[in-house]
Formats: structure tokens, sequence, C-alpha cells
């Protein structure tokens, strides 16, 4: 018998792309999001409202990651920035090589903000690198505040935490404070904000930050 | 549910790594996974065993090792085993801690068998 060493990364092929994607979004001096959540978190919802008070200051671009149909591209596309649709169909998460093909699709050097929503799942999409600059985990308050404890590898991995629907969150046993905690118990290094995409809360400070942040990219 | 595709990536890395003309003296696929790294071994074995069923590593085992989840403490040294992402300290509770382990999902090595004879088969 031989023992053929290999030693390889399962995943070295979508590491190996993911490398190559931020090699050309740097390239382009983009800022790139990979925005990820359980389903029905809102991701679409704040998107829109994030591209609303962008308009005009920040040239975006969007790459909408579902299992069916391409309801978010229309979505998306009502507020005049270039928008892919991926879909999966059936696939739980974007991964590097989608990403490559789509980005090929967007008009790159006219962005400087390429915001993805992934695939809503609060599991898969933690081992697959895009080529991101960061990632951005949203989780609704009505999700309940034990959701950082439970899935811990996406919320250790993210650079952001959009708490949202906060506008429901006097309706729920949930309560905001004890999932900060929570998260910041994963990943002290979270930046966090708190907003609602009905009543606008926290919109303005996220945009700003996101502003700043493209600014010195 | 991407534990299929994990597994499609390990034929794949096998199939890269084996000449094609000695894949089927592939006996056994050695595997670590880490408690962190969040995949499910089972679901990974079942998975692979699914792909592999119709292919020159059909009789090809796949075992798994399984990797605890390891921090070290950066204010008191202590080296310990967490729950994958509890990241505070056992010891002392700091917050400032490294992970060490635990987070691998990695092809280590493929074992074969020898040449088959052909005179065995006469």
């Amino acid at each position: 018998m031989s023992i053929l060493t290999v030693e390889r990364a399962v995943l070295q092929k979508n590491d190996e792309i993911a490398a190559d994607n931020r090699t050309l979004f740097e390239r382009f001096g983009l800022m790139v999001l990979n925005i990820v959540s359980s389903p029905g978190s809102g991701k679409t919802s704040l998107l829109e409202r994030v591209l609303g008070n962008l308009r005009g200051r920040i040239p975006a671009g969007v790459i909408e990651g579902d299992v069916q149909t391409d309801l978010d591209a229309r979505r998306v596309a009502e507020y005049g920035v270039p928008v892919v649709q991926i879909v999966t169909h059936g696939g739980c998460h974007l991964d590097a090589g989608l990403v490559r093909d789509a980005a090929a699709a967007l008009p790159l050097h006219r962005l400087q903000l390429l915001l993805i929503e992934n695939v809503g799942n609060l599991v898969c999409p933690a081992n697959y690198d895009l080529g991101e600059s960061m990632k951005v985990v949203v989780v609704s308050i009505t999700e309940g505040d034990d959701k950082p404890l439970k899935y811990p590898a996406m919320f250790r991995k993210a650079s952001l935490l959009v708490v949202n629907k906060m506008d429901l969150a006097p309706h729920v046993t949930a309560d905001p404070g004890i999932l900060v905690r929570n998260a910041l118990s994963i990943n002290p290094n979270l930046k966090i904000f708190r907003t609602s995409c009905i009543s606008g809360e926290g919109i303005h400070d996220l945009c700003a930050w996101i502003e700043e942040e493209v600014a010195v990219w | 549910m991407h534990e299929v595709s994990i597994a499609r990536s390990i034929l794949k890395i096998v199939e890269e790594s084996v000449p094609s003309e000695d894949l089927r003296r592939v006996q056994r696929i050695n595997v670590k996974i880490g408690a962190g790294a969040g995949v499910m071994a089972r679901s990974v074995e079942f998975s692979f065993r699914a792909l592999a069923g119709q292919t020159a590593l059909s009789s090809a085992s796949l075992h798994i090792e399984n990797t605890p989840f390891v921090i070290r403490c950066h204010a008191c040294g202590a080296v310990s085993t967490v729950d994958p992402y509890i990241t505070l300290c056992p010891k002392c509770c700091s917050g400032s801690t490294e992970i060490r382990s635990g987070t691998e999902l990695q092809v280590v090595s493929i074992e074969l068998a020898e040449k088959y004879h052909e005179h065995t088969y006469r």
C-alpha cells in the first residue's frame, strides 16, 4: 500500500477564485459587501433603503442570489442600479465562481460599491469566500435574540451586524440588547447597526458608515 | 445542504491528485473536518457514497477525522477545547483569544492499494 500526502483544503478551488475576484475588485477600487442572513430577515428591503439613500452619491451595483425567481433583481432595478440575478436552482449558497461570472456582466469600472445579496441561509454561506471586502450579517429581531449563539460561524466571520425590523421589537419577547450581547460574545469586533426599513430608524447611520468606508477604500 | 458540494470537491481533489489509471487503487481518503468547519461529517460521507458510486472511486472509503475547536487565551495563556466559536476563555473569561484549530476542512492523504497483478485473475 502507498500513501499519497495531499493536504489540500477542500474548498481550495473556491478560495482561489475568491482571491481572483478580490484582486479584480481591488483593481477597480470597489468595496464589496457580502450580505448574509436567514430568509426573510429583510435583506432586500434593506438594500432598497440603502440604494435609495446613496442614490446620486455612490455608484453601486448589485448581485442578487436566490434559489428561484428574479423577484429581487426586479425590485432592486427600480433604484436605477445595474443588477445581475443569480438563480441557484436549489443551491443553498453563492460561491466564488458564480460571483465571478455575475461580476463579468456588471460595469465594474463605473462602480464604487458592490452589494451581493447571498441566498437566505445562516449556515452554508459562511463557508464560501466570494472575494468580498467584508460580510454583513442581518438578523431581524423577530428571529429571536439567541441566533448568534445558534449560528456562531456566520457571526464570527462577519464584520458588520445589522439588527433589522427594530419597529417590531416592542411586539416580541426577543431583546435587541441580548441579541447584541450574544453577537459580541462570538465576535467582539462586530460593528453594529439597528435598523427598521419601515420607520427608517438607523438607515441614515448605516449609509453614512458605508459612505465613509467607500471614501477611504 | 452544502455537504454535497463539499463531497464533490473531495472527489475532484482525489481525481486531480491520482493519475486516472490508478483511481481504482484508491482504498481510503483521509479527510480532516474541524468541529467549527460548519460541515456535518455524516452528510459528507453519505454524499460521498452517492457521488462516488458510479465512478472509479466506488470502492474507496472516506475516513473522517474530527478535530476539536481549540482556542488559546492571550491573557492567561490557557489552551482550551470549547464549543465552536464560543471563544471566551473558560479559565479567565477573557475575550482576547485566538482560534488554534477546529476550522479545518482538508483532504489530508490518499491511500492506494498495490497495483493489481493480471496473473491473479488468470
